[in-house]
């Protein structure tokens, strides 16, 4: 004794919806199989439905021009004339509307409004592996790199390559003599290890390519300079995990005793040489944070030697003031100003540019830049973005006062300096900053 | 140790299984009273009648399904057709039975069945009695396809074939039926998917397998003047193949060339150059190189048939072009 | 009828109802979309399996085409196996990897389903032919369907089980079209029987609708052959009301012919002929029928609870 609860049956191989064109039987019938009850129009046409199931048609639940979906009660039969139904079929149509919301929450999430057709509840099928090739990809395929070679066209076998990279045999130095424009193994079996490397480079990790540059555009010449602030910068950003963190730094103060310290005769002091001297502070108490990455280990340094970032018609270069940390603020200013100039006219020896702990890039002077974040300068471990200053309102004690904002916002290597030590060295020199009093003694 | 031919190390093979398993039976076209028409059953009659030695008619598909269906059912068929062409009028049987049957039936019926004759082209016998099917099949996720080169490779890979669970395509060659090589005395089996190394080199690998093997020495002596060292993998099992052996090989010479008497289009060079490519791009010096069959059915007149199979010749300039010789 | 016997009888009545309500079931799955990619139901043909297979021992082994629901289901499978089969379950009979088309169950020796039109026929063959070399006395039932007599493996494989003397029960299952094409419109000789004729076998055609006639004259044809070894080849005329597959819209035939043919529904014709013995009276029936809908009911449930094969199951039985 069961009710026979009726579905939208499915008559087309296509067909998601369906309206009852026409009942042909109604409420108390006795259905016999094969009759044909509806009319149902589908996708493609209007079909007669022969009933596959027999008893007393009791209920039409989906009435004549009605649209629903596949597998959507449409009525209940029983196998007696006067057996009770009503629970069996509020049953079916409960759990009719548990799907509903079910797949209505999971359309939700679609922008489309359109009426959907709902799957029926079983109709999802597992889901279907994709082809895996069966061999293993290969297990490090290394990224495309070039090699510097006036010779733009010259190609390498993998083969080639692979040896070339296994005894330092710098391949724009091979000509390409089987070929005529591929480098193969015959041009390079019988060169000697190291082959085309100055000595220098010989010994450094960076085999065969040292000279990274980007494919150059066809009638653009690089200048050494560019070349050199490519590689440096390809270098900080490929594959190195770096974080950001950024502080609003209150200035009012130390633009006052700038201010003062300026209106004595010979002294020039500015907001910059405040900032190396207060950096060079803070990483003397962090010292950790004064050092870089050396492949196998992390140097840490003794001096703090802070490269300023200057910019220059040809590009950009990061002079150093030497021992920051030991150095009044009228020394810095002084070293930075010497530095900057010999910068712009070229005349920096290598000394003054090279190495250094810790990098300083100030585009201060820039009033519209709010904040920004600078490259890694390897193998430094951190470099520090100095923003404009800016005024902004804030409220003190519930009064509206001015103050004068700048964001300073460092880059720190992850695999030498950790969050916490960033944000307490950031602490540090907030601090220095908002008491610039310690800067001055 | 003895010297054999190739036909009788397949006739060793079929009489010590026979012997060995009374489920094992032989059926095809003129395999009993005729001795077959390669002498491959020769006197396989005699020592096991007629009911475990059946001349069928010719009527591929139908004694290639009762080959499926005897199966099925537990017996071993060795089903020999006189050559591979001739299966073609059975693949329904081959393709969507035997080779389906042990998925479809999730692992309840499997059909030990080998299937065995000539592969590829003899001596002009034109378009319709020259194909290479070895990847026809190989294409076919059930079914094993094996291509001894040797007589030592044919007694032992048949007998495998004969003992492994699956539907086995086992293909041999006219030419080879009467080439001699050393076969033990004492029983061996080469273990289904093992290649082998047929000669040992350092410049260039060279994949062939059955006839090609035979072409690939010739031409390794020919560029072993030149002062190029080739070595010849012969991967004796089609699928599974021994990838593993042909790609150590490469890592070793750098160089591939792979030479197939069939069609270049989606054959089996492409097969072994796409998987070298997976497995060994950084270590090529130089694009795999096919050796094949052109793009035409295989005409009649001997200097056409000549142009359009592989040879000693393409394999020589196959191998000098992956060494950048001109 | 006497000759069959009541308890025979009433298995072989239940036997029917399984069939159909099975099939009904599926039809029922389809519309619903639990079941899915081909569906070819054997409603009205109900005689055929049950006149042929009742007469099998365990030994005795059949192969059929993709009509292959209710072979199983007489054969003894459960109707759960089968109908998790249509599922795409693994707790199908073929973990799912089957479907509708290739029933299979290798302890029944049914050697399935099989999709290619005539494909099974030579596989019938051999396994007729691999109990003839163990030295049984087994046969193999070869059913294939009236489309399937104008394929060349037909030939072949009666060629070969005459000239051989293979044990083989080739039965046309003549539904009277294959597909949407009229059996005239196909086979040159519809009398297909008479194409024994030409191997030097015995030919019978048998009205499919009737499974009285079906299981009689089957007993003796089937104690024949397994005697002599000769195979045969039985032309079964029935007909089946629904379609080729379940798109088939039927717009080949005139309902008056559907009609005509339900109207001599091999179930009813059976029922009556019980009725008429006191076998069985109207209640008991529809007991019965009762009974068999809640088997069927079931084992929907059961299709419907189980588990897809897991996706490691995709590259399992590619080779044994």
């Amino acid at each position: 004794m069961s009710a026979i609860i009726i579905q939208l049956p499915s008559l087309s191989p296509t067909m998601e919806v369906g309206t009852i064109a026409e009942w042909k039987v109604k409420e108390g019938d006795l259905i016999e199989e094969g009759m044909v009850i509806a009319s149902i129009a589908t996708d493609k046409s209007t079909v007669d439905y022969e009933s596959l199931d027999e008893g007393y048609l009791r209920k039409i639940v989906l009435p004549e021009g009605d649209e629903a979906v596949v597998g959507k009660v449409i009525a209940v039969f029983t196998e007696e004339a006067d057996e009770e139904f009503e629970a069996e079929l509020d049953e079916a149509l409960a759990a009719e509307t548990a799907i509903e919301e079910v797949v209505e929450e999971e359309d939700s999430s679609e922008e489309s409004s359109a009426p959907k057709a709902k799957p029926a509840p079983a109709a999802a099928g597992p889901v279907m592996a994709s082809f895996v090739p069966a061999v293993d990809p290969p297990k490090s395929v290394a990224p495309p790199i070039g090699f510097v070679s006036d010779k733009t066209d010259v190609k390498v076998s993998p083969a080639a390559k692979k040896l070339a990279e296994k005894r330092k045999i710098n391949l724009s130095a091979v000509e390409p003599k089987t070929t005529g424009s591929r480098i193969v193994m015959e041009d390079i079996e019988n060169l000697p290890n190291g082959y085309g490397m100055n000595e220098g480079q010989k010994g450094s990790g960076l085999v065969g390519y040292v000279n990274r540059a980007p494919e150059p555009a066809a009638d653009v010449n690089l200048s050494q300079m560019r070349k050199a602030i490519t590689d440096r910068m390809i270098q900080a950003s490929a594959g190195v995990p770096v974080f950001y963190l950024t502080t609003a730094v209150e200035m009012d103060k130390m633009l006052d005793i700038r201010q003062q310290l300026n209106s004595m005769e010979d002294t020039r002091i500015s907001i910059n040489d405040f900032i190396v001297k207060a950096v060079a502070l803070s990483l003397r108490q962090h010292p950790e944070m004064n050092a870089a990455y050396q492949g196998e280990y992390i140097r840490q340094f003794n001096d703090v030697d802070i490269s300023v970032a200057v910019s220059i018609p040809d590009g950009l270069i990061t002079p150093i003031v030497r021992s920051a940390d030991t150095k009044g603020l009228a020394a810095i200013g002084k070293d930075v100003r010497q530095l900057v100039g010999k910068a712009k006219s070229g005349a920096l020896s290598l000394d003054e540019y090279q190495g250094g702990s810790f990098t300083i890039s100030n585009l201060g002077m820039f009033g519209a830049v709010e904040t920004f974040t600078a490259i890694l300068n390897p193998p430094q471990a951190a470099i520090l973005a100095v923003a404009g200053t800016s005024k902004q309102v804030k409220l003190v004690n519930g009064e509206v006062k001015e103050v004068s904002i700048c964001k300073l916002t460092i880059t720190c290597d992850h695999r030498v300096v950790d969050g916490a030590l960033a944000a307490e060295f950031m602490n540090t020199l907030k601090n220095y900053l908002e008491t610039p009093v310690k800067l001055v003694l | 140790m003895p010297v054999i031919e190739y036909r009788t190390a397949l006739n060793q093979a079929l009489e010590e299984e026979m012997l060995r398993d009374g489920k094992v039976f032989i059926m095809g076209e003129e395999v009993a009273e005729y001795n077959g028409a390669y002498k491959v059953t020769k006197g396989l009659l005699d020592k096991f009648g007629p009911e475990r030695v059946k001349d069928t008619p010719i009527t591929e598909s139908g004694f290639t399904g009762l080959g499926v269906g005897a199966a099925m059912m537990g017996l071993r068929p060795v089903v020999e057709y006189m050559s591979w062409n001739f299966s073609l009028v059975a693949i329904d049987q081959i393709i969507s039975n035997a080779a389906k049957m042990y998925y479809m039936t999730g692992g309840q019926f499997n059909v030990p069945m080998v299937m065995r004759g000539a592969n590829g082209a003899a001596a002009q016998v034109s378009s319709q009695h020259s194909h290479n099917l070895e990847s026809f099949y190989a294409h076919i996720p059930g079914l094993i396809v094996m291509a001894p080169a040797t007589p030592y490779d044919a007694k032992g890979m048949l007998k495998a074939a004969i003992r492994d669970n699956n539907p086995v395509i086992f293909l041999e060659n006219e030419f080879l039926y009467g080439m001699t090589g050393e076969v033990p005395e004492e029983e061996y089996i080469i273990p289904i998917g093992k290649g082998d190394i047929k000669r040992e080199g350092t410049d260039v690998t060279l994949v062939a397998h059955l006839r090609q093997v035979i072409l690939a020495q010739e031409a390794a002596d020919i560029l072993a003047k030149e002062g190029i060292s080739v070595e010849i993998v012969d991967p004796r099992t089609i699928k599974p193949l021994d990838i593993d052996l042909i790609a150590e090989s490469v890592r070793k010479t750098k160089r591939l060339v792979v030479t197939e008497e069939g069609h270049s289009f989606c054959g089996f060079g492409s097969e072994v150059a796409t998987q070298i490519h997976d497995l060994c791009f950084d270590d090529l010096d130089h694009p795999v190189v096919r050796v094949s069959q052109n793009e035409n059915p295989l005409p009649y007149a001997k200097n056409l048939e000549a142009e359009s199979l592989p040879s000693v010749e393409k394999i020589v300039a196959g191998v000098r072009k992956v060494m950048y010789r001109k | 009828m006497k000759s069959i016997g009541k308890e025979e009888a009433l298995k072989m009545l239940r036997q029917m109802l399984v069939c159909r309500r099975f099939e009904e079931a599926c039809l029922k799955g389809y519309q619903q979309k639990h079941i899915t990619g081909f569906c070819h139901t054997y409603i009205g043909q109900e005689a055929v399996a049950v006149g042929t297979l009742n007469h099998l021992t365990e030994e005795d082994s059949f192969v059929t085409s993709y009509r292959c629901h209710a072979q199983g289901l007489v054969r003894g499978m459960s109707a759960r196996e089968i109908m998790a089969e249509m599922y795409g379950k693994v707790t199908g009979c073929v973990r799912g990897k089957g479907g509708s088309m290739h029933v299979f169950s290798k302890e029944l020796n049914h050697l399935g389903g099989h999709g290619i039109v005539g494909g099974q026929i030579p596989v019938g063959t051999g396994a007729a032919f691999a109990g003839k070399y163990e030295g049984k006395k087994v046969v193999n039932i070869t059913y294939f369907g009236d489309g399937a007599s104008a394929q060349g493996t037909f030939h072949e494989s009666v060629n070969l089980a005459a000239l051989w003397d293979i044990p083989c029960i080739y039965i046309c299952e003549n539904n009277q079209y294959g597909m949407g094409t009229a059996t005239k419109r196909a086979v040159a000789n519809t009398d297909i029987q008479d194409q024994a004729a030409g191997y030097g076998i015995k030919g019978y055609e048998i009205n499919g609708l009737d499974a009285v006639e079906v299981y009689t004259k089957m007993k003796d044809i089937i104690a024949e052959v397994r005697e002599t070894s000769r195979p045969v080849i039985i032309n079964m005329v029935t007909y089946r009301y629904k379609g080729h597959s379940v798109s088939d819209a039927g717009l080949y035939r005139t309902k008056d012919e559907v009609k005509s043919f339900m109207d001599q529904d091999c179930i009813n014709r059976f029922s009556a002929q019980m009725q008429e013995l006191g076998w069985i009276d109207e209640d008991a029936y529809k007991a019965l029928d009762k009974e068999v809908k809640a088997e069927i009911k079931d084992a929907v449930k059961f299709a419907e609870d189980s588990p897809w094969p897991p996706l490691d199951e995709v590259a399992t039985h590619v080779l044994a």
